[in-house]
């Protein structure tokens, strides 16, 4: 199975000839990474043309419909909600800083996990022990009672806090999977192979472990990324994020704090969850292709070949 | 997501609630009837409790029909099923019994200050205000048929005083000497000291304090222990009360009450006897969720929702209306909102800089957009009632005037006096940027509301505001006064005299990190004003009558409105609209004779009021 | 199979042991952490019951005292452990003098069997679409269709629930829309009484498993890529096995060890995750208990159930570890302890 695992490699690389030819071309990869472009270019560019002072409390008339409907004002395309402030500057303040937080947080989460998860599988023994056991306990809290415990009492200026109260419990999920991708690994006839012929430790890890848990690393990141994103927006929706600056989280819980569905108010709880819906599916684009990329054989599957 | 844990909503009104998860029914132990319409009425059931010759067993209105049924809406779930001790902190007592089980000695409608006399006829004192004697009703009976006499209300007093654990413990350990009963219906109170409001505070039970409730003597003098006593025994007729309404079942998000036939206030031909024969105490959810069960039909009384809500639910059922038909719809809560300074953190210290933020705050803006409106202008410590407006008017007019519209001018001419200077975004000296935290309590969404508009109305003018959202801890760094600035609720108390919110700022300013010690307790504010302080006192021994309480009251007035420890930020508001599907009759700013408060006590008056809707 | 040796066993049953031990010593330090006063939130509970409570301070004092929340910290923990080893942590703080126990075990059941048959169903959804999604065979279309399912996954729980109820509970008056029963029924092992809990669990069971099988999914399918490379299953391609043979035992019973893994250790956030829906849903379950314990600083009910949880978790991954080195013959322990 080593022979073949490397023989599919060498064939990758013979065939890219022709730059065009690179793997990281793959459709599903590029269309989900030009999505997050895209709506990373709208929180960064929007502040350009938009005014972004319009996202903060009583900056503007409320409970203004959007530009289309009856009552609506160009003002205001997509209207405002009812503390008088504009959505399409909540949006464009709103989506930056919840992606922010879900790279923070998974970024901080997946490095941590698979330094420690490849230390504990690789390593073994006492260093095994310890990082399971820390793991374990760590995993076996309800994450939801902590978050919640430490978020009520936690002042939060920012997302960045959030991000960082986040990747407190992101790190656990990577670590133990990573631990037994790691001793899974061991055992095969590639890295055996490269243990009898005394190749370092962290040479074995780095060339002939990681490359192949990639797959699994590129999903569990661009996961980790919308979970956090999820883990952050329900907390915010719960009313337990950062006052002042929007994000998409809070927008939905100051639209379920005013009734905003009975009300009829599609334009305030409507778009950051069609948000919430565009991030994750481009995410999740973005680790099918990277599975693609990193696993040639997979290229054009699904592409009922 | 909604008031999900709103602990406190206000000191004074909100009875308890707190909810549960109680899957086991409370209904007696037979009640297993498998049917859709269960016939409830098992003859053998807790109502023969009721030996009285009972025209019919009360619990044959468990089968009640819709347009016999009364259904309240409960914003929070039941959580103790189990605890009816009415003086324990976590008893579902709120579920129905202390609203329409229970009878209070007398009611006082706020609309135009007077007290209703329920259980009493009279209370008087003698001229120092150190004895005070109770009479009562003649005919009073406990819902088991024994009598209600003066020996329940000693009893229950007693109980109190040799418990510390029971929430009025204390109160009556620091005012009364001893309590006696005369005869059967005059009971006599003699305090260690005077107390003018002795009649407010604990046998009407105002606003600031609920009246006692009390407990039949004849159960609860066999009870061992009453601060662990459960009080919960269907079968046995448990929790007794006096009330028209009997408690019949408990689910695990529902409480249901039904009518008592032989009702002490109807046999006597004191008060009609209610109509509807069945109250469910319902909570059914979020305030989406509640929104669409009122416009269903499924309420015929709300607690307190949101504006957006109440828009929804009126244009979507026009038999609902709320206290007013038009804005502000809301009926003014008791409890003023402010925002509180802590006057030993710098430079918060200086009454300027306080005045400097009541200058910068537009409450005009706070009404229009905190609030949509559902609340009018005012900037009073206590509520706009008009039982308060004699002392009301006591504020200087042109120091109240200058509260109701910004003057950032003035705001500026203040910061440049005390050496500030404005940079490119906040005003700063010594190069630090001037900044402050106000702390809202996360869970109470008025409140974060108007923090909300206060702090872009800070920002925009230049000072670095932010709000912090905080759990309970927002109430234990009040009491111990880790804090710049709150948005609270804490001058709460007047109704219809003006000392009990004075009071909140009398007293010395405990050293940040201890609790104030009581009483009084208040003074979260940690403002100190020898002057003030002895004012107040004076104003406490004075009686309401006696024409020195209004120039003590407006001395005490041009200080506080001068020293500003505390800035108004609104009167508060409750949305408490009513459904005139089934029942009518329902008080309104048109026919005020109650306030329309279906988690208080005075429900009992209402309830006797409202009559079946004609089809 | 020789992988399960006897210290193995007793390693992981230590292991099991401190696990627990370090879970349940964090559930006494995290509550604590906040600063805030057990005893001030029973207090507010009380004002808002009874008004005004004069001499609050001395009130709090005579109830810290029985508490013994005035004892020194280590104690405090010492008398802890003696309850987690008893499982009985005596009064709630915020509702005395209710005990802890009795707060919980009522909303238990409920908590219980809604969450084990939402979680199981959602597994074995999420496995099954999972699996397909990463099988080179599955047909075109399906390959194209099931991803939409997940986006479920990006809708925050109670967004979803809230639009559960207002659609299919109000608009269309199809199902009830919360609570555990109506009101006309009357518990107890009653056909009416059953029929109405079983159509009061519907809504929040569509949330519970809608919102959460899109994590399984994406989870099985990068497992399910893996496999499809591996030499055993292409030849079991190759020998021309029918592709269901091929998918089931060769496919999904190979790529489900690790996912298995996560379900035991999903166990947990789940459990912590339906506080949301029983919230939305008005559901009799434990998840608002400790919703509400938690912000009222209730500690001891916070640690019945939180204690619960860890050790229903710890549990499940105890027993996984046991199982594993049975199930997979590519682990030897023996091996791993010894290098």
């Amino acid at each position: 199975m080593a022979v073949l695992a490397t023989n599919s490699n060498t064939q990758a690389a013979a065939r890219r000839v022709n730059i065009w030819d690179t793997p990281w071309l793959n459709a599903k990869f590029v269309t989900g990474s030009s999505i997050i472009v895209l709506v990373l270019l709208f929180g960064l560019l929007g502040p350009l043309f938009w005014n972004t002072d319009l996202a903060f409390t009583a900056s503007s008339p409320v409970n203004l419909p959007p530009m289309w409907d009856k009552g609506g004002s160009p003002e205001h395309p997509l209207g405002t909600e009812s503390n008088g402030r504009d959505m399409l500057a909540q949006l464009v303040v709103g989506i930056p800083a919840s992606l922010k937080v879900g790279l923070l947080a998974a970024s901080i989460g997946m490095g941590i996990g698979i330094l420690l998860g490849s230390l504990a599988g690789y390593l073994g023994g006492w260093t095994d022990h310890i990082i399971r056991t820390i793991t374990d306990s760590v995993i076996t809290i309800p994450s939801l009672m902590v978050l919640i415990s430490i978020a009520a009492y936690v002042r939060m200026p920012d997302t960045t806090a959030m991000a960082l109260i986040l990747a407190l419990f992101a790190w656990p999920g990577p670590t133990r999977l990573i631990r037994s991708q790691v001793l899974t690994l061991r055992e095969r006839g590639f890295v055996r192979m490269a243990l009898l012929s005394n190749v370092p430790a962290l040479e074995i890890m780095l060339f002939e472990m990681v490359p192949n848990m990639l797959p699994w690393l590129a999903a569990s990141l661009t996961g980790g990324i919308s979970g956090a994103i999820l883990g952050a927006t329900g907390l915010e929706a719960l009313g337990l994020g950062p006052t002042r600056v929007p994000s998409l989280g809070t927008i939905i819980n100051y639209a379920l704090n005013s009734s905003a569905l009975v009300r009829g108010m599609v334009w305030w709880w409507l778009p950051p969850i069609i948000t919430l819906v565009i991030i994750f599916t481009a995410f999740f684009l973005m680790t099918v292709g990277l599975d693609e990329i990193a696993n040639p054989r997979l290229r054009g599957y699904g592409n009922g070949k | 997501m909604k008031p999900l844990f709103r602990l406190p909503i206000t000191l004074l009104l909100v009875a308890s609630f707190v909810s549960a998860c109680a899957p086991q029914p409370a209904a007696p132990p037979a009640a297993t009837q498998p049917t859709e319409a269960p016939k409830a009425a098992e003859a053998t059931q807790p109502a023969e409790a009721t030996a009285e010759p009972a025209a019919a067993n009360p619990m044959d209105y468990l089968n009640a029909p819709r347009e016999d049924t009364l259904i309240i809406d409960q914003p929070y779930k039941l959580e103790t099923f189990d605890n009816w001790n009415p003086y324990t902190p976590g008893n579902a007592f709120g579920w129905g019994m202390s609203e329409i089980g229970m009878d209070d000695l007398m009611y006082l409608n706020y609309g135009d200050g007077k007290y209703i006399m329920w259980m009493a006829e009279a209370v008087e004192s003698n001229d120092d205000a150190t004895v005070w004697t109770l009479h009562l009703r003649k005919g009073i009976t406990w819902n088991d048929g024994v009598p209600f006499t003066a020996d329940d209300i000693v009893f229950t007093i007693n109980m109190q005083i040799k418990n510390d654990k029971l929430s009025n413990h204390f109160y009556w350990a620091e005012w009364l000497d001893k309590v006696e009963k005369v005869d059967d219906y005059t009971v006599k109170y003699t305090l260690k000291k005077p107390n003018v409001r002795f009649s407010a505070e604990r046998i009407s039970g105002g606003v600031g304090v609920f009246p006692d409730i009390f407990v039949p003597k004849h159960i609860w003098e066999t009870v061992e222990d009453p601060t662990t006593f459960k009080n919960y025994d269907p079968a046995k007729g448990l929790p007794l009360g006096t009330g028209a309404y009997i408690l019949a079942k408990v689910t695990t998000n529902e409480t249901i009450l039904v009518r008592n036939d032989n009702w002490w206030g109807a046999k006597t031909g004191f008060a009609k006897l209610p109509e509807p024969k069945k109250v469910v105490f319902s909570y059914v959810g979020t305030e989406e969720v509640r929104t669409q069960t009122a416009i269903d039909n499924g309420f015929d009384s709300m607690q307190d929702i949101t504006v957006g809500a109440l828009q929804a639910i009126l244009t979507q059922n026009p038999k609902w209306e709320a206290w007013f038909k038009d804005k502000p719809y809301a009926v003014p809560d008791p409890c003023a909102r402010i925002i509180s300074f802590n006057s030993l953190k710098q430079p918060w210290d200086d009454k300027d800089m306080r005045k400097m933020m009541s200058l910068v705050m537009d409450r005009q803006q706070i009404v229009d957009i905190a609030y949509e409106g559902s609340t009018t202008l005012a900037a009073y410590f206590w509520p706009a009632y008009s039982s308060m407006k004699p002392y009301s008017d006591l504020v200087d007019k042109e120091t109240y005037e200058s509260f109701l519209q910004p003057n950032l001018a003035a705001a500026e001419e203040i910061l440049k006096a005390k050496g500030y200077v404005k940079g490119a975004k906040y005003w700063a000296k010594d190069g630090k940027d001037l900044a402050i935290e106000i702390q809202v309590p996360e869970d109470f969404i008025e409140l974060i509301r108007v923090g909300d508009v206060y702090v872009e109305q800070l920002q925009k003018f230049g000072i670095n505001a932010s709000e912090s959202k905080l759990g309970s801890v927002f109430y234990d760094n009040s009491a111990n006064g880790n804090y710049e600035a709150q948005s609270n609720w804490f001058a709460c108390g007047s109704v219809n005299e003006p000392w009990t919110t004075l009071n909140t700022f009398a007293g010395e300013a405990a050293p940040i990190g201890q609790r104030p010690k009581g009483p009084p307790i208040d003074n979260a504010f940690r403002w100190s004003n020898k002057q003030y302080t002895d004012l107040v006192a004076q104003i406490g021994v004075t009686k309401l009558d006696d024409p020195k309480l209004m120039e003590l009251t407006k001395q005490a007035l041009a200080i506080l409105y001068d020293e500003l420890p505390a800035i108004p930020s609104a009167q508060s508001r409750k949305i408490v609209p009513f459904n005139y599907t089934y029942w009518t009759g329902w008080p309104t700013s048109e026919n005020y004779y109650i306030f329309p408060c279906n988690w208080c006590h005075l429900f009992t008056v209402a309830m006797t009021k409202i009559t079946k809707a004609q089809k | 199979m020789g992988g399960l040796t006897r210290s193995y066993f007793i390693q992981r049953v230590l292991m099991f042991f401190l696990t627990i031990w370090i879970g349940v010593t964090l559930t006494f330090v995290i509550p604590r952490l906040s600063g805030s006063d057990p005893t001030t939130a029973m207090l507010l509970t009380m004002m808002n019951q009874r008004g005004y409570v004069e001499n609050a301070d001395k009130i709090i004092e005579s109830y810290k005292t029985s508490f013994g929340l005035n004892d020194p910290l280590p104690i405090q923990y010492i008398r802890y452990l003696g309850h987690v080893v008893r499982f009985d942590y005596g009064f709630s703080f915020a509702r005395f003098p209710t005990a802890a126990w009795d707060m919980v075990t009522p909303a238990l059941p409920w908590t219980l069997i809604l969450l084990s048959v939402a979680a199981v169903l959602s597994f074995l959804i999420g496995v099954t679409v999972g699996s397909l999604m990463g099988w080179r065979k599955t047909p075109r279309w399906l390959q194209s269709i099931l991803p939409i399912s997940l986006t479920f996954t990006s809708i925050p729980y109670f967004m979803f629930g809230i639009l559960l109820i207002s659609i299919i509970a109000f608009k269309l008056h199809w199902l009830p829309a919360t609570g555990g029963y109506s009101r006309s029924v009357d518990p107890g092992w009653n056909l009416p009484f059953i029929k109405d809990v079983l159509l009061h669990a519907v809504l929040p069971l569509i949330s519970i498993v809608l919102t959460s099988m899109g994590g399984w999914a994406l989870g099985m399918r990068g497992l399910m890529i893996g496999v499809n490379n591996e030499d055993y299953f292409l030849l079991a391609q190759a020998k021309g096995l029918s592709p269901a043979r091929v998918f089931f035992r060769y496919g999904i019973r190979n790529a489900i060890l690790p996912a298995l893994t996560a379900f035991a250790l999903g166990i947990g956030s789940l459990i912590g995750g339906s506080i949301l829906v029983e919230f939305i849903f008005a559901y009799p379950g434990t998840g608002y208990t400790l919703y509400r314990a938690i912000q009222e600083q209730d500690y001891t009910v916070i640690q019945t159930i939180t204690n619960l949880i860890i050790i229903i978790t710890a549990a499940g991954v105890l027993i996984l570890d046991l199982l594993y080195p049975l199930i997979d013959p590519r682990i030897t322990y023996k091996r791993n302890v010894a290098s």
